[in-house]
Order: structure tokens, then C-alpha cells, then sequence
């Protein structure tokens, strides 16, 4: 699959315009509207009316696209291109969008770290445990705020494997832990762990360097 | 950690350094550098990062004795791998080969190390580096040793610095892009967005001809699949498009012109907008002295560029 | 100044069109607009029959010789024979400036052009007669008169004076005609039609022609010595030579199956919505359209486009369309032009247009129905399948369809699929004062009218006006939008770089910024020698030659003052992470990371360097401790997790550096976590090592 991308210049008249004449769907690409249209807007209305949290419909936003979106039909050359993102919030569901954030151009384009549907796709990919119900399972007490640490720290390259065994081994830790803010606490470690190790060549491969970070924490 | 002397001293070598691809008939046009390059892929357009895969094999020798003990970076015993680590910030994404161990036994070290990059994986560059892991730990250390790395997956440092894999340079794509704008919009425009020429790099987000592929003329414009350099429309509009482009300069930064138009010394960035009109103006002959002679030469100048089979030069 | 007969000829040089179609445009024109009443229809037949030289020969005596040499064999000819019209009516002849549609069609012919007769301009498609044949054409018509009837019959014949192979070899204009008697008049002899009705009976025999019989009245024109191109040219082969071909090669094929069949099809093509149109609206233009070709009646083999313009013009009318003809929803709306051009509204017209798919127009089996680009514009292929809109003039005749002009700006739509559309002016529509004095009409239909050509095949805005131009834009953004929505075509990822790279190869140099084609030698930096040379004006930190010890590592250290004006600097001590170090004060917010992974054990400052002198100090210091060196230019304070340098000499340092050692103790041993120094700069600079 092939979706379009556009650059920076090109979001920001596009956007305008969507300012200017509201931020509804405007035509383009019926086939991808078509694709996105009903299972986000069903997310999008439970989280108008309250029934779904922030987080939930960041976490359910997710998974539609990147059941949608796989890896293996766009291609990690394509879901690592803001210009893909950009295209999907102006051209495609920036209705959808604009439920969900308002009027905010970080949200659509401007800013490449906070793309709303670019976020929820990578967070999702750095969750995946395989199935979508495997997944939502892990997903379920997290906070927004904690998805945004996760995304937002690409650095040179996400360690995938690495966040997925995270996102698996932390709700057991996060029951017998007391503290509330434990992923970010487990995230912060891992980042200073990271200088001097690399998971897959430790003992146990990555479970293991997961585990045993976990327990380090625990123990202290 | 590694330093350069711990590199001498295991007289690290790196072998052959091989691209392929598993396309048939295709090949990924490496420049054919060693390591650590920098390597650049797709030179003759075959090959492209889209639609085709890439295998890279990299040969490395060494003797690894003096790693290992007090003076060195390991214990006695240990084991320790060496691996082919790569990043792609562009990309979002890292990874590393197959990791091959050694002990101090094993004498000289001959690894190979495998890589396999997916088609449609990578955007930008993928930078690589060889690396040194602590496979297997000491279990029972040396006093002597105890202040040294001695666990599993403890990086030790990486050798023979860092090889960077060019997918796409901002060099080798001239800025374009076509957009979906209304039926009644410029079948063509040029977006010029740099206030300093000199420093801001020729490429899309500064710099483009924007194509509209929704305008009635596009088809046209865009001729038969297949069609060799281009339809004489597109000859057109690059002209003009080029003809623009320096005019905006003009307009925007006119001590930049100025010293472009009589040749005059200027200081620009590699890649900068700058180095373009300076490269686009002396290497085409272009006449400057007045807006017609200007747009004339480059009407030529365009023709034939596309006309010879758009050679490089 | 006189005509000639080849000026006349020069004419309506409409090269595009075919000779055909232009026929029978001309033609049935002149068959309405003498229609008796519009409650009746007008019955226009179409004849081919063949005949032999002599049978025309015989009755032009004078050119026999010319004739018989020139044309030999069987030739065709072709009668247009209308009924439910008045005919020719008015005068026999020219002399006394005399007005009559007799004279206007027969004779005036040889008058300038600039000569106008009071009721409208003098048409010049009446010419296109004599370019179907030899360039003779007879005309007989029945009139009533007074109580009875009357019948004229006259023959002209235009040749070209100046071909070599002419026939009329006693004539200098090339014009000639045949009939009654000559009549003298205003100091000439003027030509006149023949009135004897036993006369007129045995040319109409030798002619084969019909006569005129009981309440009937109309207009025959026979023109025999048809040429044979006058269909398409894919009628013939590339080796047919023209000169060579017998008349009857006419009938060779494509789909429209011959003379006849082109004729029926020409038929429909321009008068379609008038054609047996039931719902016609009598009162809007006139009577309807009865058409026969050869004896066939053409709206019984009407192809379902045909049935479709009817449709689309007829919704024009009505509120709604009629769900049997035509079950696709019509889309049809006012054009509105912008400005002020008309009285009142500025309506200028209707677009009525409708999508259609294959089957819907019959085009796959059983009927095999030929593509409207076939039926409407002999075209073969529809590779390009853009939207065909036809445009009407009062009569109901259309204008041209889609031709060049127009089809640049439409857009297609997916092959298999057909957009039909229609535009009906509102031909009553009035001008402005300012617009009417400004084109010279007074209405929208007469501006029309005078703008297209002579033979009707396309309206032309005259120079200064642009009525023309706003209309069919208005249709071509109507079409679009309604039939052609917003629809984005995605930008082809690998198109982009085909493209990008291509342009790449022909305009930018080799090794250009981050070429992926040619990246030139990166140099690679080693580190400073020691003692480090700072360059620049920010403070540096930096440690090399680590030595270890059971559960601490120990290194030298060297701080570049900074040539900013720092009055202190602090090294905190930090754990480093992929992402920003963590300070101590940060690390103890949570709980559960536990204690603080490392601290300083000892620091000594040993030398201090201003430009090239080298002076000792000796500082010793342990967490807790604080202390000055000898000279009392710097006062140090050591933490566990930081140490401060204050600047008390009193100067400044400015480009001053300091070294010593320093050791940092790791208190878990099996932590894995890497211990950094930072430096905080007082003045907001810092470095990282």
C-alpha cells in the first residue's frame, strides 16, 4: 500500500485552509477514508462523550491503525516518514483529529514528535505483543503522559524487542509495586542501563534483561 | 572502554565488505568502498530502497590475546562476540547481525557478519558500527581483573569507527514532489521558503517544484510510463522552474546574486541552495547579463540535459 | 463586388467538419425555419438514388457536352425533400429588388456578401450544396397560392471559373443557372424559376424525383454527380487513389455502414433532441422533427445515446426525468454568469448532464452499441475518455460537440464509464442596454447566432466580448465538480523518486551535500593531545587515563576556565543514561532506584595553566571537605556528587586551565551503570565528559 506524503510547506497551507473552512474531510483519497473512517470515528465518539479516557482512545486509535497500517503492508520506511502522518491528519481524518486535539497544528504536523496519529501507531508498534487482545491486555492501566515518554524517545533507533518485553513484564511489577508512576520510573532506569549493556547479549537475552530489571528496582 | 591503542594493539583488520540484494539481476551499486565507507547505494537508479531488499556481509580479522586480562578489557576467561551494530534515526529504528564469539584461545579471529535490511525498512542513512560484547563472563576472576567488565551483554566499545550506509542523500533527489491541489490550481509552482541560501540546503522543505496532479494537464504532463527523460512539457516547466528559482534568489538575497552573477567569491554550505544556483550557473554557462539571455540559456540548457539521456556530468 | 464561383466556393472552407455532416446541418436548418406551423411537424427525407450522365445532361443543354465529357458512368444522387414547410415562396426571379425565400436560396447567391436583406443575414451555408456534387443543384418547391398551389423549379450551377477541367467553359464567373424564361427587369435580363407545372413534371421525371402532390408544400434540392468523399475518410484505404474510385465506393464501411447510414447518424447527431422528441418543447422552438432516410424513419433505429440527449434536453423542461428513459439521476442546472449581462436574472442557460456506464448505452453484447465518441464525433478510440457536451441553439441543432477548443479543460473519467451533457441556452434571455448596445443583439440567442460561423459548427466570442468563454467554463467547472469530485491520485512514492533522481542526474552535481551517489572523505577527528588545546571561549572539562581499583575508577582531569568571565564552575556527578545524564537530585525523587549509584572519593587540583606557564598547586580534597589552594586563586567545595570551583583570585581566568586527578567510587558493583561528569558553567556554557 502506498499512501502519499507531503512536506512541510505543503501541511502548512493544507492546514490552513482547514482552518479557514473547518476541519472536516475534504475529499481526497476516498479508498483511505473509507478505510479510516468507521472504526476511528466510533473511538473518537466514545471519547467525545466521555465514555472512553484520553488514554483509551489513544490505545484504541492505535491499534485500528496499525492493524490498518501493519508493518509488513506500509513498511517501516513509510510509518518512520512524518510526511505519511501529516498526510493522514490534514487529507484523510483530520475531523478525527481535530475531536480528539482541537485546533492544534503540533497535533497534525508541526511538530514531528507529537503527530497524534504518527504517536499512537508507534506506541502501539512498541507495545505489540503479537494480537491485538494481548495487547490491549498490557496497555490497560497506563497514562497518556507514559505513552508520550515512550514515543517521544526514539533517540538513534527504538529498541523494539526491548519495549515490547517492558510493555509485557510491567503490569506483574506494577502489582506488587506501591509507587504510581512505575513506568516512568522503570523507563528511567532502563535508559542509564542501556549505556553499558545491550539486552539481547546479556544473560537470558532480553526476558531476561528485563527481569532482572524489574527486580533491581525491586529490591531497593 | 576501547581506545585506539586497544584497537592497534589486536591488529584489527576489516576483510571484504559485500552488497547484495535478492532481486535477481539487481544489484545494490555500492560505490564499492571498504570500511567504513561511507557507502552509497543506487547509483545507476536500479536499485532503490523501496522496492528491493539488501544483504551486506562484512569480513573482519584480528588477534584478540591482548583483550584479555588485567591490562586489558576482559577477564582471562571470558568470552566476547563482535557484532555489527546499526542505527537509523531517520528510520526510528536499530539493530545489530549475528554475533560471533571468541575466547583469548582462539588465536587469530576471522568473522563474518551478516546483515538483512527489508525493502521499504529504511529512510535516510543507517549508520554502522563494530562492536565488542562481553558474550560469556569470567566465572571465576582473576583478583587482578576484578575492576574489568565481566558480564553478559556489557559493551566494551566498538572499533574502526562508524560506516554509514547512504538509503537516500539529500543529494541525489532533486526537490519534487507532486501534491493533490484543486483542478483549477497552477498545473506547476515553485515553493521557495530559504532566507539564507547559503546555509539552508536545497532540498524539498526549503526549496521545490511542486507538481498538481490533479490538474487537467497532468497526464500530459507526466507522458507514457516508460517514456525515456521526461515529456517536453516537463522540459518546460523545469526551465522555468529553474528560471524562478533564480530569480527568487535575486529578489530575496540579492548580494548572494550578485556575487553568484559575477562570480565572485562566496562562502555556502555544502548542499546549501547557494552551492546549487553557484554549480547550476557555472557549470551550464549560463548568461547572465540580463533576464532574457538567462532564461534563454537555461531553456537550452534544459533540453539538452534531458534530451542527452540526463547524464550526469 | 460580384461573386465568383470560386469565392463562393472559398466560403465555408470547413475543412474539419465533414462535408456530410455539414449537409445535412445546412439543410434541415432551412427545413425548420420554413415550417408552416409549429403544431405540425417538419418531415425532412433524405434519397439516394443513382443515375446516369445524360439524365442531368439532357436538361443543361448548354454545358451537355462539358457534362458527359467530365462524369461518365452510373452516378449518385442525393434528394433532400421536406414537407409541412412553406417552400420557396415570394418571387421567380431577382429583377426589381425583389425579396423572397426563392430568390434568397436560387439567386442571390452571386450577390456580395455585404449585402444584408432586411429580416437577417444572408446565410452562406446555403453554399454547401454545391460542394456535394458536380456544383449543380436543382431546387423544386410547391407554395400555396392564393387559393391553390404553385410550383417553381430552377437549377444553378457554381464551378470553380479558374480549373482548367471547368465545364462551363462560355461562362466568367462560374455562375449559371437554369429555369424559366429570362426576365428583363431594371435594365437586365435576371434568371427566374420554371412555373409550368407539365414542364417541371418531366424534369421531376427525368430527375426521378418525387413531385409535390395533394396539400402538400415544401422544398427539393437534388443534387446529382455526388462526390465520392464525402464521408470520414476511413472510408478509404491508403492506396485508393480518389480520381479512381467509382461512385459506388461510397459504400465501403466502417460502422456507420455506408452513405445512408452516415446520413441517419448525422441525423441524430445534430438534431437528436428534435427527432420524433415527444415531449419537444413546441412552444420554446418550433415543430418537432420528422427525419427519413432512404424510407427509413431515423428514430426507429435510434441508438440509446440518442435517447439519452432527448432525456437530458427534455429535464431542461421539466422538473423531473422520466425514470423509463433514463433511471440515472440527470444532473442539471443553471448557468449563471457573473456580472451584469442580462436583464434580470443572469441565467444564460442550462448544463443538463448524466454518467453513464457501457451497458447502459448498449455498447457490449447483444446490441453492440458504438462509443458516443464514434456517434457524436467519429472518433475511433476511447483511450481518453473525457466528457462529451453538446452544444444547442434555438433550433434544437447542436452547435459542435466538445470540439478542440473546449476539450482541453474537461477532465475524464475512468474508461467504461461516459459523461453526456447538454447545453440548452436560454435563448429569450435579454441583454443588457450597455450589453446589447455593446455586441449589437438583443438577445442571448441572437448573439449566439451571429457568432457562430457559417456553417453553424462552432460560437466564436467576437473580439471584446467573452460570453462565449464564461459560459463554457461555467459548464466545464460544472462538469467537474459534479461528475469529477475532488479526488486525490497518490503521490506515486516511486514516481517521486524516479523523478527526483532523475532531475538529480541531470542538474546537480556529483558529491552534492549528503549525496547518496558520492559522499566525499569525512575527516574524523582524533582526540586533543594533552595538554589539551582549547580554541575557543567556552569552558571544557575533560578526563583521560583511567585506572581502576576495586570499586573505583580513577582519571585525570583538566577544566578549561573559559575565556567568558565565570566566576564558578560545578562538576556534577551523574549517571549516564542513552538520553540526558541523571543528577543525583533527580535520581532520589524515586524511591525505588534506591541509592545513588556513585560519589566522588577524592579530587586533587595539581597544576593550573596560564597560556604557556605551567604552575603547580596542590589541592586535596575528600566529600565534606573544602578547601583553597596555596595562592588563593581558587576555592574548592567537594560533595559526594559535585564539586564547586570558585574563582577568588580577584582577576579573571580567562583562558586559564586546570588538571589533577580525581576518583569516583561505585558502590554497587554489579550496578552496570555508567557514572559521567558534567560540567556547569556559571555563565550558562558547559561540557560534557
Amino acid at each position: 500500500m502506498i499512501i502519499p506524503h507531503i512536506v512541510n510547506s505543503v501541511a502548512e497551507e493544507a492546514y490552513k485552509r482547514l482552518q479557514q473552512t473547518g476541519f472536516s474531510y475534504k475529499g481526497a483519497n476516498p479508498e483511505l477514508r473509507a478505510m479510516l473512517y468507521l472504526p476511528l470515528n466510533e473511538i473518537v465518539k466514545k471519547f467525545t462523550s466521555k465514555e472512553y479516557k484520553e488514554y483509551t482512545a489513544d490505545i484504541e486509535a492505535g491499534l485500528v491503525l496499525y492493524s490498518l497500517f501493519s508493518p509488513d503492508k506500509i513498511g517501516l520506511r513509510s510509518a518512520s516518514d512524518e510526511g505519511i502522518w501529516k498526510y493522514l491528519s490534514i487529507e484523510i481524518a483530520p475531523d478525527l483529529v481535530y475531536a480528539r486535539w482541537g485546533d492544534k497544528e503540533n497535533r497534525f504536523w508541526k511538530e514531528k514528535r507529537r503527530i497524534w496519529l504518527k504517536t499512537v501507531w508507534w506506541f502501539i508498534h512498541l507495545s505489540w505483543q503479537g494480537d491485538e487482545e494481548s495487547t490491549r491486555k498490557i496497555l490497560q492501566d497506563l497514562t497518556t503522559d507514559e505513552i508520550v515518554q515512550l514515543v517521544e524517545r526514539a533517540g538513534s533507533g527504538y529498541r523494539v524487542d526491548l519495549n515490547r518485553e517492558i510493555m509485557k513484564q510491567l503490569p506483574a511489577y506494577r502489582s506488587k509495586s506501591t509507587h504510581r508512576d512505575i513506568f516512568r520510573v522503570v523507563m528511567k532506569f532502563n535508559t542509564a542501563r542501556l549505556i553499558a549493556t545491550e539486552p539481547s547479549f546479556s544473560e537470558g537475552g532480553t526476558v531476561g534483561y528485563v527481569r532482572r530489571l524489574f527486580n533491581s528496582l525491586s529490591q531497593r | 572502554m576501547l581506545d585506539r591503542q586497544a584497537a592497534a594493539r589486536i591488529g584489527w583488520m576489516p576483510e571484504s565488505f559485500r552488497f547484495s540484494c535478492s532481486t535477481p539481476d539487481v544489484d545494490p551499486e555500492s560505490n564499492g568502498a571498504s570500511w567504513p565507507g561511507p557507502v552509497t547505494l543506487g547509483h545507476q537508479g536500479i536499485w532503490n530502497p523501496v522496492e528491493h531488499d539488501l544483504f551486506l556481509e562484512i569480513t573482519m580479522r584480528f588477534n584478540p590475546a591482548t583483550f584479555f586480562g588485567a591490562e586489558g578489557i576482559a577477564c582471562s576467561n571470558a568470552a566476547l562476540g563482535i557484532v555489527l551494530e546499526w542505527t537509523s534515526p531517520e528510520s526510528s529504528q536499530r539493530g545489530h547481525s549475528n554475533i560471533v564469539p571468541f575466547r583469548r584461545e582462539s588465536g587469530k579471529v576471522k568473522a563474518t557478519l551478516f546483515l538483512r535490511f527489508d525493502r521499504n525498512q529504511f529512510r535516510g542513512q543507517v549508520q554502522l558500527s563494530a562492536s565488542f560484547y562481553v558474550v560469556e563472563p569470567d566465572s571465576a576472576p582473576d583478583s587482578a581483573e576484578r575492576h574489568l567488565a565481566n558480564r553478559s551483554g556489557l559493551c566494551l566499545g566498538s572499533l574502526g569507527g562508524t560506516c554509514s550506509l547512504f538509503f537516500d542523500g539529500n543529494g541525489s533527489l532533486f526537490p519534487f514532489v507532486e501534491y493533490a491541489g484543486l483542478p483549477d490550481d497552477a498545473l506547476w509552482r515553485i515553493r521557495y521558503e530559504s532566507s539564507d541560501p547559503c546555509e539552508d540546503l536545497f532540498v524539498a522543505d526549503m526549496v521545490c517544484l511542486e507538481i498538481n496532479n490533479r490538474h487537467p494537464d497532468y497526464p500530459a504532463y507526466k507522458g507514457v510510463d516508460g517514456q525515456k527523460g521526461g515529456t517536453p512539457m516537463e522540459r518546460q516547466i523545469v526551465a522555468s522552474w529553474l528560471t524562478m528559482f533564480l530569480l527568487i534568489l535575486k529578489e530575496r538575497n540579492p548580494d548572494v546574486f550578485e556575487c553568484l552573477k559575477n562570480d565572485t567569491y562566496l562562502k555556502f554550505s555544502d548542499g546549501s541552495i547557494a552551492h546549487f544556483a553557484h554549480y547550476l550557473l557555472s557549470t551550464f554557462q549560463i548568461n547572465r547579463e540580463n533576464l532574457q539571455n538567462l532564461s534563454a540559456t537555461l531553456n537550452k540548457v534544459v533540453a539538452g540535459q534531458f534530451l542527452d539521456g540526463a547524464g550526469t556530468l | 463586388m460580384q461573386q465568383s464561383g470560386s469565392s463562393l466556393l472559398h466560403l465555408i472552407q470547413n475543412d474539419e467538419m465533414v462535408p456530410l455532416d455539414l449537409l445535412v446541418r445546412e439543410s434541415v436548418q432551412n427545413s425548420l425555419d420554413a415550417s408552416i406551423n409549429t403544431m405540425e411537424p417538419v418531415r425532412v427525407s433524405f434519397r439516394l438514388i443513382s443515375h446516369v450522365t445524360d439524365a442531368v445532361a439532357s436538361l443543361l443543354p448548354e454545358i451537355a457536352e462539358g457534362l458527359k465529357r467530365k462524369y461518365s458512368g452510373t452516378r449518385l444522387m442525393l434528394q433532400i425533400r421536406d414537407t409541412g414547410t412553406q417552400g420557396l415562396t415570394g418571387p421567380v426571379s431577382l429583377g426589381g429588388d425583389a425579396h423572397g425565400n426563392l430568390v434568397k436560396l436560387v439567386y442571390e447567391i452571386s450577390q456580395p456578401q455585404e449585402k444584408k436583406n432586411a429580416g437577417g443575414s444572408w446565410g452562406l451555408g446555403k453554399t454547401v450544396y454545391y460542394r456535394m456534387g458536380a456544383g449543380i443543384v436543382f431546387y423544386y418547391s410547391r407554395i400555396r397560392k392564393g387559393n391553390g398551389f404553385e410550383e417553381r423549379l430552377a437549377a444553378c450551377f457554381v464551378e470553380n471559373e479558374k480549373s482548367p477541367d471547368k465545364v462551363m467553359t462560355s461562362s466568367k464567373t462560374g455562375i449559371a443557372w437554369w429555369g424559366g424564361e429570362n426576365i428583363y427587369a431594371d435594365d437586365a435580363l435576371w434568371a427566374s424559376a420554371l412555373t409550368d407545372p407539365s414542364e417541371i413534371g418531366s424534369v421531376l421525371l427525368r430527375l426521378g424525383a418525387d413531385p409535390y402532390v395533394d396539400e402538400e408544400t415544401g422544398t427539393s434540392v437534388i443534387i446529382p454527380f455526388l462526390r465520392h468523399d464525402l464521408l470520414p475518410r476511413q472510408a478509404f484505404t491508403e492506396d485508393d487513389d480518389e480520381a479512381d474510385l467509382p461512385a459506388n465506393a461510397l459504400v465501403s464501411s466502417p460502422w456507420y455502414g455506408g452513405f445512408a447510414g452516415y446520413l441517419k447518424y448525422s441525423l441524430l447527431r445534430w438534431y437528436a433532441v428534435r427527432i420524433s422528441n415527444e415531449s419537444y418543447p413546441l412552444f420554446a422552438y418550433g415543430s418537432k422533427l420528422e427525419a427519413v432516410v432512404d424510407g427509413e424513419d431515423v428514430s426507429e433505429i435510434m441508438p440509446p445515446l440518442f435517447r439519452v440527449l432527448q432525456a437530458l434536453f427534455n429535464r431542461v423542461y421539466e422538473e423531473e426525468s422520466d425514470p423509463q428513459t433514463l433511471p440515472e439521476e440527470i444532473f442539471c442546472k443553471p448557468v449563471m454568469l457573473r456580472g451584469n449581462t442580462f436583464d434580470g436574472d443572469q441565467c444564460a442557460g442550462w448544463i443538463s448532464a448524466v454518467r453513464l456506464t457501457r451497458e447502459q448505452l448498449g455498447m457490449g453484447s447483444p446490441d453492440n452499441e458504438h462509443s458516443p465518441f464514434a456517434y457524436l464525433m467519429n472518433r475511433g478510440d476511447d483511450t481518453v475518455c473525457l466528457p462529451v457536451i453538446g452544444y444547442l441553439r434555438s433550433p434544437g441543432m447542436i452547435v459542435s460537440w466538445n470540439d478542440e477548443k473546449w476539450k482541453k479543460v474537461l477532465k475524464g473519467g475512468k474508461s467504461g464509464e461516459y459523461v453526456i451533457g447538454l447545453f440548452v441556452p436560454y435563448s429569450s434571455q435579454a441583454f443588457t442596454q450597455q450589453m446589447a448596445a455593446s455586441t449589437g443583439c438583443e438577445t442571448l440567442e441572437e448573439y449566439l447566432r451571429s457568432t457562430e460561423k457559417a456553417d453553424h459548427s462552432v460560437w466564436a466570442d467576437r473580439s471584446g466580448q467573452s460570453i462565449i468563454r464564461r459560459i463554457s467554463t461555467n459548464v466545464q467547472n460544472k462538469i467537474n465538480d459534479h461528475f469529477f469530485p475532488v479526488e486525490n491520485v497518490p503521490a506515486d512514492v516511486k514516481t517521486n523518486l524516479d523523478v527526483s533522481r532523475r532531475l538529480a542526474r541531470a542538474f546537480l552535481p556529483a558529491g552534492f551535500g549528503r549525496d547518496s551517489r558520492f559522499v566525499p572523505e569525512s575527516g574524523r577527528g582524533g582526540d586533543p593531545p594533552f595538554p589539551f588545546v582549547f580554541p575557543g571561549t567556552n569552558p571544557v572539562f575533560r578526563v583521560q587515563d583511567f585506572s581502576y581499583l576495586p570499586g573505583k575508577i580513577i582519571m585525570s582531569w583538566t577544566l578549561f576556565w573559559g575565556k567568558k568571565k565565570c566566576q564558578a564552575h560545578r562538576l556534577s556527578l551523574d549517571v549516564a543514561t542513552i538520553n540526558l545524564p541523571i543528577s543525583a537530585d533527580i535520581w532520589g525523587k524515586d524511591s525505588e532506584l534506591g541509592e545513588f549509584p556513585f560519589a566522588f572519593d577524592f579530587m586533587t587540583a595539581s597544576f593550573l595553566t596560564r597560556g604557556k606557564e605551567k604552575t603547580v598547586i596542590a589541592l586535596h580534597l575528600v566529600p565534606g571537605e573544602k578547601g583553597a589552594d596555596a595562592e588563593k586563586l581558587i576555592d574548592v567545595t567537594v560533595s559526594e556528587t559535585a564539586i564547586d570551583m570558585v574563582n577568588i583570585s580577584g582577576n579573571s581566568m580567562d583562558a586559564w586551565s586546570f588538571g589533577g586527578t580525581l576518583a569516583i567510587r561505585v558502590k554497587k558493583k554489579d550496578e552496570d551503570l555508567v557514572p559521567v561528569i558534567l560540567l556547569q558553567a556559571d555563565s550558562g556554557q558547559g561540557g560534557v565528559q
